[in-house]
Parts: C-alpha cells; structure tokens; sequence
C-alpha cells in the first residue's frame, strides 16, 4: 500500500516586519531563479516504459495482436499478515483488463485476434497448458530483470537480451499475429477489518486536528508488446494506483497503455464503432 | 517438508509485520472450533474458515491442474501410491482422501493440501536416493494431514501460507529468477512441533512398514545439504520452525533412542529404476528456470555415472551456453549460492565477464555431444546459435538447417527460420 497523506492545521504565526530592502532582493532573486531554471534542459522525469530503440521499424510490420490469458493475482490482506486470493476477483478483473487493453490497442490501428490460449481452448491439452504457463515464466524472468534498476530514462531503451526467446514461436503461430501482448495484474484490497481500523485511526487523528487519507487498495498492471518471432520485447509499460474505494481496472490500465506511440503500427483501421474514447482518466 | 518454499513476493508481504497480532489472536480464540479434524466443504458443522479454506485448497489443487503444473505419468503416481499405501493409518480422518501427484517444478519442497492431496516436486525425487527416503516424505504429509495440522494452521499466523505457495508454484515462481532464493525459507508454515510430531510419527509408520529408519532419516541431511543458508534460526520469520539441520539431528537422535539396530530395506536400486525417467526433465526445469549452474551440476553428476551420455554432454553445454547468455540469472543464482539476499552488481559483472568461457565451454561440450550422437538436434542448435552470435554465418546456416531437418516439429522453428533468413540476408 502506497504510505498515506496527512496534512497540518496549524496556527498562523505574526509576521515580522520586512524593509523594503529586502523586499526588493527578494523579488529581484527570485526572478533570476526563474531566469535561470528557464534557461537551463529540465531532466525528464524518470519511467517505467521501456521500448527498443528500433520500436518505431519494428511496428511497421505489427499489424495484428493477440492477447495473452492475463495473470492476474488479487489478494485480500488482513490482519496479522493474513492473505486471501479473491479469485471471483480475478476473474472480473481479468476480463476488464483484456477489455481494456483490447479497446486501447484497437486505437492504435491494430487488429486484436484470440490467442486461442484461455482455459476452454487448451482443455485436456495439458502439455500446452504448461508451454504457456513455462513462457509466463519466461516472461516474469524477463520483466525482473527489465525492472530491476527501477525506472529510468525516457531516452533509455531495451538491449538485444530484453527477450523471452524463441519458445514464444508456438504461441504467435497459434494466433497467426506479429505481436503478443502479455498483461500483469496484481491487486491488493484491505479486508473490512483493516478497513475498519483505518476508519478507527482517522477519527482518532481528526479529533487530533490531523486529516488522515489511507487507501483500502491498490492496483499495479504491466503491460508487454512482444515480437511473436523472435520473443523480443518491443515496448513494455507499468502502472500503479492506490484508491480509497473500489479498484478501478480502466484507470491503471490506461496509465500504462497511454505512452505506446499510436501512430507507428500499420495495421488497418478498426471498426469507428469499436473505438472508445481515448482520453486518460485523471487522477 | 510441509508447506515450505514462498516466493519473494509472498516472503516481502509476509515481512510487512502487523502491529495487530494480539488482537487477531483474541479473536481467533474466540472463533476456533474442533482441532484436528478436517472437515468436508459441505460439513455443516465446520467453521466459515475452514470452509472457506477447503474450498481455496481444492481450486488450488484445480489451478495446479489447468496450468499443465502436475506430471501426467500413471505408471509414477502408482508408484507412489504403493509406497504411501502401507504408511497410511487403517482410518483416515473425515473429508480426507489421500491422492499423491508429481508435479513439474525444480523445487525440493513436498506439501499437502488439507482435503489430502499431497504433491512431490521433480525436484524433490531427484535428489532422493533410495525409497526409504521417499517413504520417509510420503509419511511426513501423511501424518500432518492426518493430525489436521492444516487446520490448526488454519487459525495461526500463517493461516494462508498454501493459498501463497500455491500461487507461487502455479507460476513457476513469481520472482522469476529469483524464484531459487526461497531455498533459503525451506521448511516454514508448519511450527516446529508439528514439524517434530510429523518427523517421528513418519518414522515410526516407516520402520513398521519395514524400512531401515536410519537410511529413512538421512533425506533431512540429503536435502540440508542442497539448501544454502540451512542454518538454525537463521531467518526470524521461520525461528519458530526447525531447520533441516536441526530436524536431521532430532531424526537421528529418535532413531538411536528408539529405533537402534532395527535395520530394514532401502531399496535405492527399485526407486532409482522409477524416477530415472525424470533426470532428464528435471534439467529442462532447471534451464527454464535460468538455474543453469545447477542444471549444469547435475548434468555433470550424470555424465560421472555414464560419460558416454550424449544428452549429458549438450545439457552441460546448454547449461553453459545459457550461463553465457543470461548473466544475470547466473549472478542470482550465485549470489542466492552465497547466501546472499541482495544481487549485488559486483556478481552480474564477474557473471559478464564469464560470458566469453562459457560460450566456449558450451562449444566444446555440444562438440561432445555430436561425437557421441551425430543426430543430437540440441547439438547442432546450439553450435548453430553460438556461430551466429559470432558472426559466423556459414556455420550457423549449416547447423540451424541440419536442427530443423533432424527436429522439423521443433516449437522454436519460427525463430530458427527467422535467423536463417536473416543471415541469407547479410
């Protein structure tokens, strides 16, 4: 859970008597403050996107995407460190994250098939089912050591080892697309108790004279544009969010999916009725 | 054994210690019901936890299932049955029914769900040497699942510590490469009477099924010895669980008090003939996993028993070759060796700077290999990709071209044709 806010009341103080002097310098410095801080290269705030320094010629030839089954994991967190998977949960949150990263893909002008790869496809065919869950692994393999420096550069890009490998052939065959996407969806939820607790220490804070704001949840989802060939990754992205009510799946999901460039995929144009709107929810 | 291994994940989020301990403990002094009964789901004088935890432990025994995680291998599971079957009290507690499974995962860890599945990791009956050892296990699960262990863990601070496993193991490991450090949390979630009550009743079961228990005990000193940082109370979340080093020491001192002399089969040559098959699948895991000084070890400790073993000879060199290629598993995975819990950058370098040595040991041992089994796919992959990282692309088109013909079914055969392609390009 992300650390909580608090903000102060405190009294006002008696202000001292300035000279204009002072005044005057004041001004006079702070002005050269902004002269400055204008005229100097501001550093990009760092990232989690990572993207290969050839993506633009890379998508060029992604026309079609499949979607990967999206690992998703919600756990409940109680007291005494106690975890409980919310598997209903997952499944709802699963289905909105591929709804959601399929409608912002359809955007970028590319053509979103099945991967054939969900539970009713690979029924009885238990080899397969470990073939995916083994490439999932790759996959995690991949994004910790992707993710292990923290964020970075917005000008940083992906070396040639920023691949799962060649395992990922069966399943862009399967699909018969240029690109895989694989979607990460870890949430965790406060259990009414916890939440009760909380509510029990912002009463104690406010008659305190503190206005405490803890969230009951959050949210993190990373999304992977990965070459169906070659197992590279072509673009990979994270976001996170806390909320102080329920788990808004479209709001992290499209944190991450807002900085895939949209106008590099050839791909042809989706249906106008399948586009939603585009705009990124504010926080 | 027990429910041991966590991920980093689970072991971080286990870490977050909460203040509100006593007050959870009160509560469930207030709630707990029966010890030592495991209830159906459909019991309706069970508690809603126990419920409630019956009904997550059979979807984690469905998600293990759907995610191809358990080995399909009747003739195996038989095996083990046969061997559980004369460990098994006459009559087992309601709601259990005890079903045994392997399951595809390079782990050591052995654990028990409560409605009485108990599944065996590859990783586990690989390094078992006879079926004492293996008796001595089964009867460890047994006996928690019996003694409703499960349950009264059910109401205790580790309450859903399957619940985590579980996911851990349904993804292989959520930390990726890191998913070798829980090595390190290898007997935990069982406290250490449990663990001791599990030890000696699997003793017992397996002396009155006629196995010598002094070659039953030496599995903890077996699997202490692959299990870095196996010290007592080396970690504070597990202090309240024994160490295999300590357990070891409490089989053997349970052995010499009581069991002394008693002597019994081993039957190392019956065990070895049914797990054999798995040595081979059991090194794929380890290279799937980036464990590759691992896979390359046990590679070699095949190659001592029969060096005219050509899969030997290219799994070392495939071990060697990915050692080359991911230098930073290789760094996890020594740094994990050293008793590390931080990747310091000082290994991923030393790890770099390896690189160039492996890929020639690799060569040479893919060399090996072809001069053993000219048809060795994996050989003339492996040669292939190694003269294509080199630039050399003569080479690499004969030998990708002979992979594809020798493994024309291969799951990597786009990407192999893709490299082709590209270096008729060049």
């Amino acid at each position: 859970m992300a650390p909580h806010a608090t903000t102060g009341r405190g009294s006002q103080r008696p202000r001292r008597r300035r000279g204009a002097a002072r005044v005057r310098l004041r001004v006079v410095l702070s002005l050269a403050a902004i002269a400055v801080t204008s005229c100097t290269e501001r550093p990009f705030a760092m990232s989690p996107e990572r993207r290969r320094k050839d993506l633009v010629d890379r998508a060029a030839a992604v026309q079609r995407v499949a979607l990967l089954p999206p690992q998703v994991k919600v756990w409940e967190l109680g007291f005494n460190d106690d975890l409980t998977r919310l598997r209903d949960l997952e499944t709802r949150f699963g289905e909105q994250v591929m709804e959601y990263v399929a409608a912002h893909l359809g955007r970028l002008s590319l053509a979103v098939q099945p991967a054939r790869l969900e539970p009713s496809d690979l029924q009885g065919d238990r080899e397969l089912s470990f073939q995916l869950t083994e490439l999932f692994q790759s996959y995690d393999q991949l994004s910790w050591r992707l993710y292990r420096g923290g964020d970075q550069q917005p000008s940083a890009t992906m070396g040639d080892d920023a691949t799962i490998g060649p395992a990922i052939c069966l399943f862009g065959g399967r699909a018969g697309v240029e690109a895989l996407v694989f979607t990460r969806f870890v949430a965790f939820s406060k259990s009414t108790a916890m939440r009760g607790k909380d509510t029990f220490f912002r009463v104690l804070a406010a008659l305190g004279g503190v206005a405490i704001r803890t969230p009951s949840a959050a949210a993190t989802v990373e999304v992977a544009l990965i070459d169906s060939q070659s197992g590279e990754a072509l673009w990979v992205n994270r976001a996170s969010a806390t909320y102080t009510g329920d788990i808004d799946v479209d709001f992290v999901v499209a944190h991450a999916m807002y900085p895939l460039p949209r106008d590099i995929f050839s791909g042809p144009d989706p249906p106008a009725a399948a586009v939603p709107d585009n705009s990124v929810p504010s926080p | 054994m027990g429910v041991c291994a966590f991920s980093i994940m689970s072991m971080q989020m286990l870490r977050g210690a909460s203040t509100w301990r006593i007050l959870v403990l009160l509560l469930a002094a207030g709630c707990a019901s029966r010890s030592g009964q495991t209830p159906r789901v459909d019991d309706t004088s069970a508690s809603d936890d126990e419920r409630a935890m019956l009904a997550e432990a059979q979807l984690s025994a469905a998600e293990l299932e759907s995610r191809g995680i358990v080995l399909d291998d009747p003739e195996l599971t038989a095996y083990l049955t046969r061997v559980a079957a004369p460990l098994a009290p006459p009559v087992l507690p309601p709601g259990v029914a005890l079903r045994y499974h392997v399951i595809r995962s390079a782990d050591v860890t052995a654990f028990a769900l409560p409605q009485g599945d108990v599944y065996l990791p590859i990783g586990l009956l690989v390094q078992l040497e006879n079926e004492a050892q293996l008796a001595q296990v089964l009867g460890h699960e047994m006996t928690h699942l019996v003694a409703g262990h499960p349950i009264d863990r059910a109401r205790s601070r580790r309450r859903k510590a399957v619940a985590v496993q579980v996911a851990s193991i349904a993804t292989l490991g959520v930390a990726g490469v890191l998913a070798t450090v829980p090595y390190r949390a290898s007997v935990a979630s069982y406290g250490r009477d449990q663990e001791e009550e599990a030890d000696a009743v699997a003793l017992d079961r397996v002396r009155a099924a006629g196995y010598d228990p002094a070659a039953a005990a030496s599995v903890y000193d077996r699997l202490a010895a692959m299990i870095p940082g196996d010290e007592p109370g080396g970690d504070s979340i597990y202090s309240t669980h024994p160490s295999l080093t300590e357990r070891s020491a409490f089989a053997r001192q349970r052995v010499a008090d009581t069991m002394s002399g008693a002597g019994g089969r081993v039957d190392a040559k019956t065990y070895r003939a049914q797990t054999a098959a798995l040595d081979r699948e059991y090194v794929r895991l380890l290279l799937q996993a980036q464990r590759f000084g691992a896979a390359r070890r046990y590679a070699e400790r095949t190659l001592a028993r029969d060096p005219s073993d050509a899969w030997a000879h290219c799994a070392v060199a495939r071990a060697h070759h990915g050692a080359a290629d991911n230098p930073v598993a290789m760094a996890v995975e020594r740094a994990v060796l050293e008793g590390q819990t931080e990747l310091d950058e000082t290994y991923v370098t030393a790890a770099q700077a390896a690189a160039s040595d492996e890929r020639e040991h690799a060569g040479a041992a893919y060399q090996r290999c072809l001069a053993l089994d000219a048809r060795a796919p994996a050989a003339h992959r492996g040669l292939g990709l190694l003269a294509h990282q080199r630039g050399d692309r003569d080479t690499a088109q004969r030998e990708l071209a002979q992979y594809l013909a020798l493994a024309p079914d291969a799951a990597d055969r786009c990407y192999i044709l893709r490299l082709l392609s590209m270096s008729g390009e060049n």
